[in-house]
């Protein structure tokens, strides 16, 4: 049987199981995103003293994971937090929540993530630092990686004839799913267009200018909604406006 | 291996937290060999329970009245609301003794990968309360998880949004504990949320 031991791992989500297990889905760097039966109060911390609720594994904290198993539900050996949680608010926990949500359903189980377990991480870190309002660009960073660890990436410099994108603000692109970019008159009915300086400036991320920043949002929200297959995101229900 | 009715019993009890089939049996078998009044007694609540007890019609919580005894009672103060995820929260702050004011029982918390958004935690419900009712303020006294302090975050938001002051119950070291053995999580909380004397 299948032996994993002392794998980084950040917790996804968590459910309850039967009574005294947990069923734990995790994103880790060699094995991307496992899922397993946790008993609650192997949790090392948990239970001590006259504390008699105990802890659970809680997301947006790196920890150490042992597990085995050959099936796609592993059984959690032990389960360690290797740093404290790191410290979302606000605005910030939705995100933080909303990263989890989309890892959860367009991540193959099992399938090796290195770079993206790393760009996780330190996107976790740089919402933690956001400011009010610009948590938004943590989030497009992220997505733009995980369209690209999921071989789905979005070629921002080049159109599907293989010509550089013109950075300017008179040429127009319309997109489409899977093929990319390709340049258009402006004028034609129908279909939303891109602004090439717009394109250029996703490419290079500079997301100084609003417009940018929703052009970038529109496009990923399109792309994820196109891999999702239908499924709708909960999470974003969180960030509509009052 | 049972007869029918006592299997039935059996399956019947292990919706109970915490009961396996072992001890699913040995709780049949108790009220079948030992105890045939406890028995009945116990099947009359259930049944007087399952189809009597239902929301408060104000507060979410449990009861079998419209509105349950905590929001028609006089003594308690109308215009202080503390927002909790269950009845069993109601239940551990009343015998904290340190709480006058009202209720609002979410039954849950924000969940998206679940499936649980602000309706499905009756937020719709609260705001209606922000809007209509005198409030001079709002106790989120969510649990310190992910999940809760979500929830507690939206619900803030919806409250400031009509003027009412919000508070947010303090997280930290548990009295009789040692620091030695807090996690780091609960300290850094407990640092950054400490108060001056
Ligand atoms: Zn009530």
């Amino acid at each position: 049987m299948k032996l994993i031991e002392n794998e980084q791992a950040f917790m996804l989500h968590r459910r309850a199981y039967t009574d005294s297990r947990i069923l734990v889905d995790f994103l880790s760097p060699n094995f991307g995103r496992v899922r397993g039966v946790h008993r609650a109060a192997k949790l090392r911390g948990a239970g001590r003293g006259k504390n008699r609720g105990h802890l659970q594994p809680q997301q947006f904290t790196l920890m150490q994971l042992s597990y085995r198993g050959d099936g796609e539900l592993k059984t959690i050996l032990s389960l360690e937090n290797l740093s404290n949680p790191i410290p979302l608010t606000g605005v910030q926990l939705y995100c933080g929540l909303y990263l989890n949500e989309i890892l959860t359903y367009l991540l193959p189980a099992e399938d090796p993530q290195p770079h993206l377990f790393h760009c996780y991480q330190s996107t976790l870190t740089a919402l933690s630092n956001s400011t009010v309002g610009e948590e938004d660009i943590c989030l497009r960073e992220f997505e733009l990686v995980l369209l690209a660890e999921l071989g789905y990436a979005i070629h921002f410099n080049v159109d599907v004839s293989g010509s550089p994108i013109e950075n300017s603000a008179e040429s127009f692109y319309r997109f489409e799913q899977e093929l990319g970019f390709s340049r258009v008159e402006l004028g034609i009915q129908g279909v939303y267009l891109y602004r090439g300086c717009d394109l250029c400036a996703i490419a290079a991320r500079q997301w100084r200018l609003e417009a940018v920043r929703s052009v970038a949002k529109r496009l990923c929200r399109q792309a994820i909604n196109h891999h999702l297959g239908g499924r709708a995101l909960n999470s974003r229900e969180l960030f509509l406006t009052l | 291996m049972f007869s029918p009715l006592i299997d039935q019993l059996i399956q019947s009890l292990r919706a109970l937290p915490g009961v396996g089939p072992k001890s699913a049996q040995r709780m049949a078998f108790q009220l079948l060999e030992r105890d045939r009044d406890g028995a009945e007694r116990l099947a009359q609540s259930l049944l007087l329970a399952a189809a009597k007890v239902q929301r408060c019609c104000e507060c979410r919580t449990l009861t079998e009245e419209n509105r349950c005894a905590i929001c028609t009672s006089s003594r308690r103060d109308r215009t202080l609301l503390c927002v909790v995820e269950s009845p069993a929260d109601v239940v551990a702050l009343e015998q904290s003794a340190t709480y006058r004011g009202v209720y609002f029982v979410l039954l849950g918390k924000l969940s998206p990968i679940d499936g649980v958004g602000p309706k499905e935690i009756g937020i719709d419900v609260l705001e209606q309360r922000f809007a209509t009712a005198e409030l001079t303020e709002v106790i989120l006294a969510t649990n310190p998880t992910v999940e809760g302090e979500a929830t507690s975050h939206y619900i803030a938001e919806r409250a400031k949004k009509h003027g009412i002051r919000v508070s947010r119950i303090a997280h930290g070291v548990p009295i009789g504990g040692e620091l030695e053995y807090i996690d780091g999580g609960t300290l850094a909380h407990a640092m950054s949320s400490r108060r001056e004397l």
